[in-house]
């Protein structure tokens, strides 16, 4: 750990994330024309399909009906994600929803052999309809103004870094807010989580975690610099030892933020937990935490050295030109 | 600071948050009404998102097109007439869809459907809900769903004292902001007894000439509020300036009908009622609530930015909003609930584990925390989602993080060994501008949340607003809780859970 360099890697480090970021992009384009959408949006924003089962409250109770839907679900080989219920002139509407990609055909069918079932039962006035729903990107919209937000954040942050740093560490801090950004919307995309609610929330925690490493390691540089013999060592050797001292805290932070994000959302979820809800906030929440340790621990430090090195050139060539 | 005045300090905070606690917290019978009603506690009464308390759906139908179950419930009996019946219709998808209907053709009837939805879709918009959706339904109908905004009081429909008067309050004006919002047709002024030109077929004056579009007249149209009272903004465009100046004269001298009526489409939505001459570049229309003022602006600013619904939805007399149970699933909110208690409770659990009766004085302000969000949550009436939910447990984690990065810095004082009087001293004053930044830095990031985004995000920032004041509030609290509740503790070093270091000489 002690001979970690890490500010001559700056190259190595754009390489990664640029080919990241390309790749992201290639497979959001690809997912865009063949998979509905650059990003898998979540339950909130996307196209689905329902079965809504409709019953005289008085032939039948949910539970009887939730029976008879299971089986012809069984029986059609197609697994809903959620169920609502709601009142309507019959009684009572159990609507349950399905993916996007599952069959019309395999829907149809269930939904005929419920109907089927009911007037088998006597039941002449209960019947099963399948329907498609086109949703509108209206949630979209949320996202849109949820980026603008976020930016809008970075964009304080850098003037907050301006006014207590310098120019070289508010600009360092504002790429590597950029850089975390991209690369979590890119992991997205590549890991196909569905975008919703708890990924905004967990950009939002990507910018402040960000911001909270970069205030630690411009902290730990300004209180090192007031250390005899310190500011005499080359910049990258500066921002290498207090990228080290840093890294621990970094870490644990983004690792502390994921989890507890992570348990937050699972305990929050509870009522109607299943595995691919959990999965998502985990991946969500791993994602940012990398994110996060990679931009903070490695970005930063090599970027910053390299802005500091090229505000000390641009400062020696102006002196020099001076004294010409 | 004297015994006497710690212990009536903090008696005087302790009953505040006893009473704090029991309103928010407890439900209980009103005295005289023989336990038939009931007060229920500030917590059943903050306003839940659709995650947690569901939402409330419409399907529109444009004209000539019904559902599968109404098709079949209005089959005749009569053979003859059963024949003429489905012939009438053709069957795509779950829609019966009358044959006269579709003369243009099915592609260009779905198209009209799509464009319908995305204005609806703008409109709904406008609303500032924490969540909608609008779906275009087996491509003939539009499936419209915004979150029923009840109360758990208003949702849990088996509680002792169920809002039922919400319950139906809330559905009624989802009901009535569906059916202004599906409004369709274009604008036109009328008045029944002067105008430009009589329409026969009306039984109305337009107001305007027959080449005019009076959605030119205005630029925007807005939602006015001042003191409790509600209009409509109009401002016009330069043109339109000029034509109501007429306008409103020609009403004005008029003796049997001095209003100049908005229509859209064939309903008429306001009127304005003519007392002087309008030269100006807006004015207002007075409405009686501020749900009918923003509902109307919605329409009309949409209509005059060219947003025009294609089919008439018939949601004058046939609109069914039925509502439904919550996404999360029906006992989501008792979960919630659960959750967010046992959150406090594991914070109460780790200060008094960690800092002994320090710990207790930390507890207090996590409770009056909590109660201080469920008073304002109660009171703005923002919903609470799942999003929001989780603002909060991060507004909680700040007010313990502040704080125990205050214990902490005391900790290293008392290891340099000074008095336990000055590493309180020292420590709150080596976090001061730490805690007071992170404040600030989350108070403009919450902001700019709540003022940029829409919808839930919106809420949840503005949640996170809240309790960025209310920590750093608490933070000052709790020190100040300390100086009180340990002045008559003689060994303040215990008090905190600190060991006292001894130096060697």
């Amino acid at each position: 750990m002690n001979k970690l360099r890490i500010s001559a890697r700056l190259h190595l480090f754009v390489i990664i994330s640029c080919a990241l970021v390309a790749i992201g992009l290639a497979v959001g384009l690809i997912c865009h024309f063949v998979a509905g959408g650059y990003f898998n949006y979540g339950n909130d924003y996307k196209s689905y399909k329902t079965v809504t089962v409709s019953y005289v409250v008085t032939e039948y109770d949910r539970e009887e009906v939730h029976k008879i839907s299971s089986e012809a679900f069984d029986a059609a080989g197609v697994n809903y994600y959620g169920f609502t219920a709601n009142g309507s002139r019959l009684g009572e509407d159990v609507v349950y929803k399905f993916s996007k990609s599952v069959s019309d055909e395999s829907l149809q069918t269930a939904a005929a052999a419920i109907t089927d079932k009911f007037i088998a039962g006597g039941s002449l006035n209960s019947r099963a309809d399948f329907h498609t729903e086109q949703t509108v990107l209206g949630g979209g919209k949320a996202l849109i103004f949820a980026s603008i937000a976020l930016s809008a954040a970075v964009l304080f942050q850098f003037l907050y870094f301006l006014v207590r740093y310098k120019l070289s560490a508010a600009l360092a801090a504002f790429t590597v807010d950029l850089h975390n950004l991209a690369l979590f919307l890119t992991l997205c995309t590549l890991t196909r989580v569905p975008v919703g609610s708890s990924v905004i929330a967990f950009a939002a925690l990507t910018v402040l975690v960000t911001m909270a490493g970069c205030a630690f390691l411009f902290d730990k540089i300004r209180k090192k610099n007031k250390e005899e013999g310190f500011a005499a060592l080359p910049i990258k050797e500066q921002a290498d030892i207090c990228a080290r001292e840093t890294l621990v805290t970094s870490s644990v932070l983004s690792a502390a933020v994921a989890v507890c994000a992570v348990l937050v959302f699972v305990l929050l979820s509870i009522s109607a937990l299943s595995v691919v809800s959990v999965l998502s906030y985990a991946v969500g929440a791993v994602l940012m935490s990398a994110v996060c340790v990679y931009g903070v621990s490695f970005f930063t430090p090599a970027l910053y050295a390299r802005f500091r090195e090229i505000k000390v050139a641009s400062k020696q060539k102006s002196a020099r030109n001076a004294d010409k | 600071m004297g015994k006497i005045k710690s212990a009536i300090i903090t008696a005087i905070v302790l009953a505040a948050v006893f009473v704090l606690a029991f309103f928010s917290l407890v439900s209980f019978p009103l005295a005289g009404s023989d336990g038939v009603q009931g007060y229920n506690s500030f917590i059943r009464k903050i306003h839940l998102g659709s995650d947690f308390a569901g939402e409330a759906s419409a399907v529109l139908y444009p004209e000539g097109v019904i559902s599968a179950a109404d098709y079949s419930l209005a089959i005749p009996d009569d053979e003859a007439k059963r024949e003429e019946y489905v012939g009438k219709y053709t069957k795509y998808g779950s829609v019966y869809v009358e044959n006269d209907a579709i003369i243009d053709g099915a592609d260009k009837f779905r198209s009209q459907v799509e464009q319908d939805a995305a204005v609806l879709n703008y409109r709904l918009s406008k609303k500032g809900y924490t969540s909608y959706s609008v779906s275009v339904e087996d491509g003939y109908a539009i499936r419209v769903a915004v979150p029923t905004n009840y109360t758990y009081a208003a949702y849990n429909e088996n509680l002792r004292y169920s809002d039922s008067d919400l319950r139906s309050e809330e559905l009624n004006a989802v009901t009535q902001t569906i059916q202004f919002l599906a409004y369709d047709g274009e604008l036109s002024l009328r008045n029944t007894a002067a105008g430009s030109f009589y329409d026969k077929e009306l039984g109305a004056y337009m107001l305007t000439p027959l080449k005019e579009n009076p959605a030119d007249y205005f630029k925007s149209v807005k939602k006015y509020g001042i003191g409790g009272n509600y209009a409509v903004r109009l401002n016009l465009t330069g043109h339109g300036r000029s034509e109501f100046k007429d306008i409103s004269s020609s009403v004005m001298n008029t003796t049997d009908d001095a209003n100049i009526r908005f229509y859209i489409g064939d309903k008429q939505l306001i009127q304005l009622s003519c007392t002087s001459v309008i030269d100006s570049k807006n004015f207002l229309i007075q409405v009686n609530d501020e749900a009918l003022a923003e509902e109307y602006a919605i329409v009309l600013d949409s209509v005059v930015n060219g947003k025009i619904l294609h089919f008439d939805y018939g949601t004058d007399e046939n609109l069914t909003v039925v509502y439904s149970t919550a996404n999360l699933g029906e006992k989501a909110p008792v979960y919630l609930g659960a959750v967010l208690l046992a959150i406090v409770l594991a914070a109460v659990i780790f200060s008094v584990v960690r800092y002994k009766k320090l710990g207790l004085v930390n507890s207090l302000s996590v409770i009056i925390f909590s109660l201080a969000l469920i008073c304002a949550m109660m009171i703005i009436g923002i919903q609470l989602t799942m999003l929001g939910a989780f603002a909060a447990v991060c507004g909680l984690a700040l007010l313990m993080g502040s704080n125990i990065a205050a214990f902490e810095a005391v900790r290293r004082e008392t290891r340099k060994g000074k008095t336990i009087q000055s590493s309180v001293k020292s420590g709150y004053k080596s976090v001061l501008s730490t805690i007071l930044e992170l404040h600030i830095v989350l108070l403009v990031v919450s902001l700019i949340l709540t003022l940029v985004c829409v919808g839930e995000a919106a809420a949840c920032g503005f949640i996170f607003f809240i309790c960025t004041i209310a920590s750093y509030i608490l933070h000052w609290f709790t020190r100040f809780m300390w100086y009180v509740i340990s002045s008559p503790v003689k060994d303040k070093w215990s008090f905190g859970g600190y060991k006292r270091e001894v130096f060697d000489e």
